[in-house]
């Protein structure tokens, strides 16, 4: 397929508008269509090359070639339209900031990267007043680049290689259903069940082909847009970033297709967090709907030890355990060993429970954004949330610590809760794992913890 | 856990290392309890050790405290991790006792 006028133009500078229109889509997807193929034959260049790995504080990689792309493209951005602002994974603005926004991430799919694997993409979206209105999502490995803008159907190029003419073709590459639809899953450490009934799924005949990888989700998502494959990323921990999803989601919507969460409904792109599924047909999403893995599949700590202070070492032992092979923060370890420590202590001191009772039991799970501890003994009802509040404003010689321990379990965990249930007590506790969920105004920005980039989307 | 303490001019160090909690209390306790009356200035406790500290290892804290500013001295506490200092706040403990970063800012206090 012949290029048409707009990718004519990047690679030909006479064909290009001498003045930059902030007020034209047009105008913005050519500048973001250019700063792509910049970025991209950046990124290439080094591809292959030994390459300096820094760490960035939530333990994931940065390169120098991040860093670099992201600064040459603020500075274009600078000198086209100086009200735009950049934002930018590597340090940048806020959406908000200025109604002209960039986002950009030099490569989504760092550890893919690193890799040398295929599955990475410089990503970057144009927002005007905070809504996408022109993406860009350039692959360096194989030189395929996506676009669209509103009006602007979608469409993928395929640079040159030495001596070839690029080419290009509008989206999807396929039409119509063709079959049993074909599944890419993005893993995790959660994700066992899932793989598991997509595997059934196709011995069974319902899948045409599943495919397991890791990667730039943004990449998987443009790969759903040529019509062949559905793919599924559990995305849990931190809430997606504008640079995150946001073009990705946008190229595949301009394609006709669409990217769900759990029951169907269309997710918000810029602060999405939790499963999601993107293709371009319906049978195919519900179909990869069907593998999410639901509550009752998710890993868990299961035991039952003596009433006594003695036991708090073991299951300390068994969540440090279960905390490493999950993906648990060790903030969010900590919190566990000190909630287990009250609540035994509890039950032994106050609950009228010792080592001839029946034993305690301990369970402990987790699902992409939440974990459970449930603690339950036979002694008699006795609900530790009815005390009173200490008085935490008294001086030196006024205080005492009783009732402390479990006023640090109600403002430690997200939620604490006390039942009666066949005779024993059972104490529940929640506790968040993922980060903050940024306000619309993107004030609140991630905190610091390794756990999404290296359980999910791998970064 | 390993408790140890350094003398220094002005008072003593001790530092704390594992979990301060209801396993290690008793342990934590006893030694406290040897250090008052025995040493010379300000006792400080320094956590920079400590992975977690629960109820338990706070009424320790709370104890030494008291009985050290009975006999004229004063304890203070350093190096927190995020947990810790999390668990102070909550406690309302970091009014109640002069937090520093480091044993040297206790100890020139």
């Amino acid at each position: 397929m012949p290029l048409n006028s707009l990718e004519q133009a990047l690679f030909d500078p006479s064909r290009r508008a001498a003045e930059f229109d902030a007020s034209s889509v047009h105008a913005w997807l050519s500048l973001l269509l250019d700063c792509a193929l910049q970025a991209a034959a950046d990124v290439r260049r080094v591809r292959l090359e030994p390459l300096d790995v820094a760490t960035k504080p939530d333990g994931s990689p940065v390169t120098t070639v991040d860093v670099s792309v992201e600064v040459a493209i603020g500075e274009r951005l600078k000198t086209l339209c100086p009200v735009a602002t950049l934002v930018g994974e590597e340090g940048g603005g806020k959406l908000g900031d200025s109604p002209h926004a960039v986002a950009v991430d030099p490569i989504d799919g760092t550890w893919a990267f690193l890799n040398r694997t295929a599955n990475c993409a410089t990503s970057l979206a144009y927002l005007h007043e905070g809504v996408v209105r022109a993406a860009v999502v350039a692959n360096p490995a194989t030189g395929e680049v996506l676009y669209a803008a509103d009006g602007v159907p979608a469409r993928v190029l395929q640079l040159p290689f030495a001596h070839e003419e690029a080419v290009a073709y509008t989206l999807p590459l396929t039409s119509g259903e063709s079959g049993a639809p074909l599944v890419r899953l993005h893993p995790s450490r959660t994700a066992r069940p899932m793989i598991d009934r997509a595997m059934a799924a196709w011995m069974g005949g319902d899948a045409g082909l599943v495919h397991v990888t890791g990667g730039s989700p943004a990449w998987a998502i443009c790969e759903a847009a040529y019509g062949y494959s559905t793919y599924v990323c559990l995305w849990g921990g931190a809430p997606a970033l504008p640079y995150d999803l946001a073009a990705a989601v946008f190229i595949l919507r301009r394609a006709g297709g669409e990217v769900v969460q759990i029951g169907g409904t269309p997710i918000d792109a810029l602060r999405h967090v939790g499963p999601f599924v993107a293709g371009m047909s319906a049978v195919g999403r519900d179909l990869a709907l069907s593998f999410v893995p639901t509550p009752r599949d998710q890993p868990a700590v299961s035991l039952s030890v003596p009433a006594s202070v003695e036991a708090i070492a073991k299951v300390n032992a068994q969540l440090a355990q279960f905390a490493s092979e999950f993906a648990i923060p060790a903030r969010v370890l900590h919190r566990l060993y000190l909630v287990v420590d009250e609540l035994v202590t509890n039950a032994v001191t106050h609950g009228g429970c010792d080592v001839t009772s029946e034993p305690i039991a301990i369970r402990c799970w987790r699902d992409q954004d939440h974990l459970w501890l449930r603690i339950e003994d036979s002694g008699p009802a006795f609900d530790p949330f009815a005390r009173a509040v200490p008085d935490t404003s008294l001086g030196l010689e006024e205080r005492n610590v009783g009732g402390l321990g479990i006023h640090l379990i109600q403002q430690l965990t997200d939620d604490a809760r006390y039942e009666r249930v066949d005779g024993r007590n059972q104490v529940t506790l929640t506790m968040r794992l993922n980060y903050e969920i940024p306000q619309p105004d993107g004030e609140a920005g991630p905190s610091p913890t390794a756990q999404t980039e290296d359980d999910n989307h791998a970064d | 856990m390993q408790i140890s303490n350094e003398t220094a001019a002005g008072g003593t160090i001790v530092r704390f290392v594992g979990s301060l909690d209801t396993g290690t209390a008793a342990q934590a306790q006893s030694h406290m309890t040897g250090l008052i009356g025995s040493v010379e200035g300000v006792v400080i406790a320094d956590l920079g050790g400590v992975d977690y500290i629960s109820s338990a290892g706070l009424r320790v804290l709370l104890a030494t405290g008291k009985k050290l500013r009975r006999s004229g001295s004063e304890l203070r506490i350093c190096a927190l991790n995020e947990m810790a200092e999390e668990v102070f706040e909550i406690s309302g403990f970091s009014t109640l006792f002069k937090i520093f970063d480091t044993a040297e800012a206790a100890l020139a206090a």
